[in-house]
Parts: structure tokens; C-alpha cells; sequence
């Protein structure tokens, strides 16, 4: 088939969550489209089987690493069963001897050869009466499919272009942190909704993202050129000469300020009167902590430790793992602090469709998880406190998702039967070491001073605060505009967090999105909180904006937003500081 | 070698939970262990082999092993087989 020439200009709506705009050629990531072509024979047999091989490691990992998360409560134990059944098609040996085969004796490439191992086998199942067995077909494709993507996601990812802007139907989490290693500029997504695991991920990485655009991935070819407009919400896939031009200026503006910004960076950490405010880092990935220096941040004020369960062929309970990835924050991050949030995963982090639950935010996640499969919860406070002990006074562990008063108590008794195994190893820790809380659930803001009693530190966490204050699927588009951060039955909250925390003597940060909202960072240093946290990209601004004001102004800002009982209100009064600030 | 005749016992025959406890024990053992059926043989390590016997309640089949630990591996592999596969009053799933 020849390359196709000359289509017309295309706009797209979608979603961004940075204003930016970027220009480029697009690289379509489709880890199937290789199964699609018609390069079948592969170069060399050895390097084809070692790729199998890996994939079927990764994928073994990966099921493994489920099963930790699975519920062994009654109903559950089916997706137990369906994870064994899974294994035993990875290490089925008549499969192996197939795709081998095929590597070897006919030169299929990898994926090609699991595509055709398994179909043989899925062709002889489809014969059978046996309902039961049929049933599961789809187990076995999911294996099928998970092999292709990580032998595809490899050779994939290795040939992208640089500064390409990539496109493509959906993201794993992974495929978006190996892209940040590529030098990717952007990244155009079909499906999803800002507030993904996705999305989340390439703006804490500071690659622009565009998601929502439904059709992109089937409109865009390779090599075209497209802008994101992220202000606008708009994705121009192949611009006229004109329209080009135009956004290239707009570029150059945008570069311009961009280099006012950084020059900004030097300021000092306060507020006009000289207030300290530490503005601190939110890190997911070790590729992340080069930017706790770019951007001039104050160490990392929550460390997430997700990463850890994605497959590179390590269990993630390795502590000896554990220990190198916090060691490495350690370093990057100077005297301060760093902040280590306790494994969060459920919701729709992480774990597989299969296991979806009618209500994951309500359901199996957090500290839920964690005090259900205690070997986590303790290699991670093992891992921590070993850590501790060589770096005294700078580690902190975070819990997150706790509701009850009983959980902390429950990771308390395991961090002290943790301090006394090392005790008895003659092991150093750090004697000192906080535990604190993630306050992203209204039943602890309400109690706060109840929780303070009992831990060190509250972060609070504002993205999950708000969807369970209002009710509102924070992934679900049909409500989106139901999801505010702002609004006022959220700010009580974290009044009364903030004044818990005060009463009893602890301290209070906030390391969801909403600090990274220059107004509403203002508000919570109006109330208190003198610690942010948040992607590292986000702190020049917010930097700026609190130099520019005092603490009287930013008090009386805070009595305003305080007083108002609607987001009208709240929009009326940000929208009346912007237009004098 | 070893053969042994052996009656699918469980109400819902040798579906996916069953067939992986069985290629996971069969695993165990370092004899090669195959399964005669309706004149197939199949590899009784491969679990889409075993699958695609689709054996149902009542089948007969005959486990066929050879190797160094050919005698302990029938002993388990039928004691699993009279056990029902341990599901005979549970609902499948």
C-alpha cells in the first residue's frame, strides 16, 4: 500500500490539563499494528525467544502481584482461581513448545508467534460443548494480549522518534513513563478523563497530555502534524500553512514566558510579609526527581510507591527494591524531608478489570488492602525503617485511605512489631520516625482532632476529599462538572482539618491538586497550612503568587471563601482577585 | 511406566480450576505424565490440553506416567481425582 497524501485540516475536541501548546509529528503507538503488517519473519531467532521469554516473566509478575491485592473473602475466590488458571496458561508447556517452535523453525517474530500459538489452541476449545470451558477463552485471550503488548511495548516505544507527539487509543500507565524517556513532546489519548491514572501520571511527569478526543488515534496518521492547543481544548491534526504559522508565534510567545517563569524560581519561599511556605514535590517515578532541582522545590512532600508493583520482573516486596527507589528520593531531595505515602493502590489504580468491583472508590483500596495482606503492609514499614536508620530524621510514612480510628491503630501495633523485629536484628531505624495520615475521606476531617491524638502528621488529600465529599466519580464524565475542588463544603473540611491539627499540636499539609491552584494554594496558606505538595511543574507559579501577597490580604481572602455557601460565590470572588491581582 | 484408570468425579468435570490443580500437581512430579482419552493423548502438564478434553462428569480416562517418580505422582494424581478435585459440594465457578 502506497502512503496516502494530502488530507484535509481536522480539529478535535479534547481535554488538557496544562494550558501549553505544542506543534509536532505524530507517532501512533498501536502495539498490535505489527501483528497487522506484513514483516512476519523475524531476524533473529535467539533475541525473538528471549523477548517471549521476558513477556511471559512480566506477565507472571504481574499476575502474581494481583493476587497479593485480591480479596480472600468469599465471592472473591473466584478471581483467585481465574489468577492461578492464568498462570497455568503462561507455563502451559505445549503452548511454550508451539511459540518456540514457531520462533525457531519458522522465523515468526514474537508476537506473532504467540498470536498464532494461541489461537491453535483457542480454535480447539471453540469446538467444545463444555460451556464451563468455553467460559474461559476469555482468560486465556487476556493472557494472549498481555503477552503481545509488553513484547510489542518494547519495540514499540524504542522507535519512537524524538520530540514526536504520540498518539493512541489508551495508555497503561507504564507505556507513559517509558514514553518520558523517549523525549516525547506530547501525548493524544482517545479515551479517558483528566483525572486518570494516565493523565495524572504524564502531568506529574510534565509531558503534555491531551485525553477525550475519542477519535484521534483513527483520524491521525504517522507523520502528520498536529498541535495540541491545551487552552483551547483543541487537537489541529494536519494545519494549514496558515494556521501553522499562527501557532508558531503563539509558541514562541509561550517559550518566552516560560523563561520569565523559571527566572521566578529563585524567589524565596514566602509570602510578601516574609511567611515561609514550603512548596514541595508530589513523585511517582525515580524519572520524576531530576525536577525536585529544576524547579527549585522543597523535597517531596508525598512519594508515591504504586511504581514499585509495575512489572520490570521483581516482586515489589522485595525490601531490599523498596529500599533502593527511597534511597534514591533521599538523595534528590537535600535536608528535607520525604514523605512516604504507604502502597495506595484500588480504586482504579493498578488493578485489574477483572476484578472490578460496583463501587471501587467505595471498595477494596488503600489501607483496606494493606491490612488484609499484612506481608505488604510490613515489607514496606521494614523497608522504611530501614531506610530511616540512614537517613535519621528525614523519612516520614504516610497511611493512606484510613476511615476509622481501629486502622491506625492496626498500622501502629505493626509499626511498633516492626521497630522490635529490627530491635532484635540490631538493625538501625530511625526512633523518631512519624506516621501520619492521608485526611481524603469526610469521616477523619470531621473527628480530625480525634485522629490528631493518635498520629504525627495529616496530609490532606484533595482530589478523593472532594469525590467523596460530593458524591462524584471523579473519572466519570457524565458528572464532571459536579467534581470541585473548591468547593465550599470542601474548604470546611479542610478548615477543620487544619484546625484539628493546630489544636492538637501536628502538622498539616495538603498534597492534592488543589495546591497546585494558585488562588486556592493562597486559601489554604489563609488557613493554616503552610505545606503544599504537588507536581513540581506547578510550583513556580503558585511561588509567584504567594510573594505577591501579604497575610492580611491572603486572610481576608480566605474569610471570603469561608463565608461562601456556592461555587457562584467561590467563582465570583476568584474571578474578582484575579482581575486585580 | 505406570497407567491407571481414573472416573471424573465432580459435578462440573475437568474445567479451569480443576485442570490448573491438576497441571499444578502433575508439575510436581519430574515423570512425563499423559492422559489417554476417546484416543487423544495429550501432555497432562498443559493445561489447554487437559482443557480441551472438556471431560466431563463421569468420563473415564487413564493417566499414563514415566519417569524416576512415576509411582508417587499416580498416587497423587488419582488420590486428586477420588477427592473430586475437593469441589464435588461447591458451587463452580
Amino acid at each position: 500500500m502506497g502512503k496516502e497524501h494530502s488530507y484535509d485540516e481536522v480539529v478535535l475536541t479534547g481535554k488538557s490539563a496544562s494550558p501549553g501548546i505544542v506543534l509536532g509529528e505524530v507517532w501512533v503507538y498501536n502495539p498490535h499494528s505489527l501483528l497487522d503488517s506484513e514483516m512476519i519473519k523475524s531476524k533473529g531467532t535467539a533475541s525473538e525467544k528471549k523477548k517471549l521469554d521476558d513477556a511471559m516473566q512480566k506477565v507472571l509478575t504481574d499476575l502474581h502481584n494481583m493476587a497479593h491485592f485480591t480479596s480472600r473473602k468469599s465471592k472473591d475466590i473466584n478471581a483467585l482461581h481465574i489468577i492461578e488458571t492464568q498462570k497455568e496458561f503462561v507455563r502451559d508447556p505445549e503452548l511454550y513448545r508451539k511459540m518456540v517452535h514457531l520462533i525457531e523453525k519458522e522465523a515468526f517474530h514474537a508476537a506473532r508467534a504467540v498470536q498464532e500459538a494461541f489461537q491453535s489452541f483457542i480454535n480447539l476449545i471453540e469446538q467444545n460443548d463444555n460451556e464451563f470451558i468455553k467460559s474461559r477463552l476469555v482468560d486465556l485471550r487476556d493472557i494472549r494480549d498481555r503477552l503481545i503488548r509488553y513484547i510489542q511495548q518494547n519495540a514499540m516505544i524504542s522507535s519512537v522518534q524524538n520530540n514526536a507527539i504520540v498518539v493512541a487509543k489508551e495508555f497503561s500507565p507504564t507505556d507513559i513513563v517509558m514514553l518520558s524517556r523517549q523525549n516525547v513532546q506530547g501525548i493524544v489519548v482517545d479515551s479517558g478523563g483528566l483525572t486518570s491514572h494516565a493523565a495524572i501520571i504524564a502531568n506529574s511527569i510534565g509531558v503534555p497530555i491531551m485525553v477525550d478526543t475519542k477519535t484521534a488515534s483513527q483520524l491521525i496518521r504517522n507523520g502528520d502534524t498536529v498541535i495540541i492547543d491545551g487552552a483551547n481544548g483543541k487537537l489541529i491534526v494536519r494545519p494549514d500553512e496558515r494556521k501553522q504559522q499562527q501557532y508558531e508565534e503563539l509558541i514562541a510567545q509561550q517559550n518566552k514566558l516560560l523563561e520569565e517563569e523559571t527566572s521566578d524560581e529563585l524567589l524565596p519561599s514566602t509570602t510578601k510579609c516574609g511567611k515561609e511556605v514550603k512548596l514541595r514535590a508530589n513523585i511517582e517515578f525515580e524519572e520524576e526527581l531530576h525536577k525536585i532541582k529544576k524547579f527549585n522545590v522543597a523535597g517531596i512532600g508525598l512519594m508515591r510507591t504504586e511504581s514499585l508493583f509495575f512489572s520490570d520482573g521483581n516482586s515489589a516486596l522485595e525490601v531490599s527494591k523498596q529500599e533502593r527507589f527511597y534511597e534514591s528520593a533521599l538523595k534528590h531531595s537535600g535536608d528535607e524531608p520525604l514523605t512516604i505515602r504507604l502502597f495506595d493502590v484500588g480504586g482504579d489504580k493498578l488493578l485489574d478489570e477483572d476484578e472490578s468491583e460496583a463501587n471501587p472508590f467505595l471498595g477494596w483500596r488503600g489501607i483496606r488492602i494493606l491490612l488484609a495482606h499484612r506481608e505488604l503492609l510490613r515489607s514496606q514499614l521494614e523497608a522504611i525503617l530501614k531506610v530511616s536508620g540512614r537517613y535519621p530524621r528525614r523519612c516520614r510514612i504516610l497511611v493512606p485511605m484510613i476511615c476509622t480510628l481501629e486502622e491506625i491503630k492496626s498500622v501502629r501495633i505493626e509499626l511498633n512489631n516492626a521497630i522490635s523485629r529490627l530491635d532484635s536484628l540490631g538493625i538501625a531505624y530511625d526512633k523518631s520516625i512519624e506516621l501520619g495520615i492521608m485526611v481524603e475521606v469526610p469521616s477523619v476531617a470531621i473527628q480530625a482532632e480525634a485522629y490528631a491524638d493518635l498520629v504525627d502528621f495529616f496530609s490532606i488529600g484533595t482530589n478523593d476529599l472532594t469525590q467523596y465529599t460530593l458524591a462524584v466519580d471523579r473519572g466519570n464524565n457524565l458528572i464532571s462538572q459536579l467534581y470541585q475542588q473548591m468547593h465550599p463544603s470542601v474548604w470546611q473540611l479542610i478548615r477543620m482539618t487544619a484546625e484539628g491539627g493546630r489544636k492538637k499540636g501536628i502538622q498539616v499539609s495538603v498534597c492534592g491538586e488543589l495546591a497546585s491552584n494558585p488562588f486556592a494554594a493562597l486559601i489554604l496558606v489563609g488557613l493554616g497550612i503552610c505545606d503544599l505538595s504537588m507536581a513540581p511543574v506547578f510550583v513556580p507559579a503558585v511561588k509567584k503568587i504567594i510573594h505577591k501577597h501579604d497575610m492580611q490580604e491572603i486572610k481576608d481572602l480566605t474569610d471570603r471563601v469561608l463565608n461562601a455557601t456556592s461555587m457562584a460565590e467561590i467563582n465570583l470572588i476568584v474571578k474578582q482577585w484575579k482581575s486585580v491581582s | 511406566m505406570e497407567k491407571q484408570k481414573v472416573i471424573v468425579k465432580n459435578s462440573a468435570g475437568l474445567h479451569a480450576r480443576p485442570a490448573s490443580l491438576l497441571v499444578k500437581l502433575a508439575g510436581q512430579f519430574e515423570s512425563d505424565f499423559h492422559i489417554n482419552m476417546y484416543g487423544y493423548k495429550i501432555n497432562g502438564k498443559s493445561i489447554l490440553g487437559v482443557l480441551t478434553l472438556a471431560a466431563e462428569q463421569g468420563a473415564e480416562m487413564e493417566l499414563e506416567l514415566e519417569g524416576p517418580d512415576e509411582k508417587d505422582a499416580v498416587k497423587a494424581l488419582v488420590k486428586l481425582f477420588d477427592s473430586g478435585f475437593n469441589e464435588n459440594n461447591e458451587e463452580h465457578g
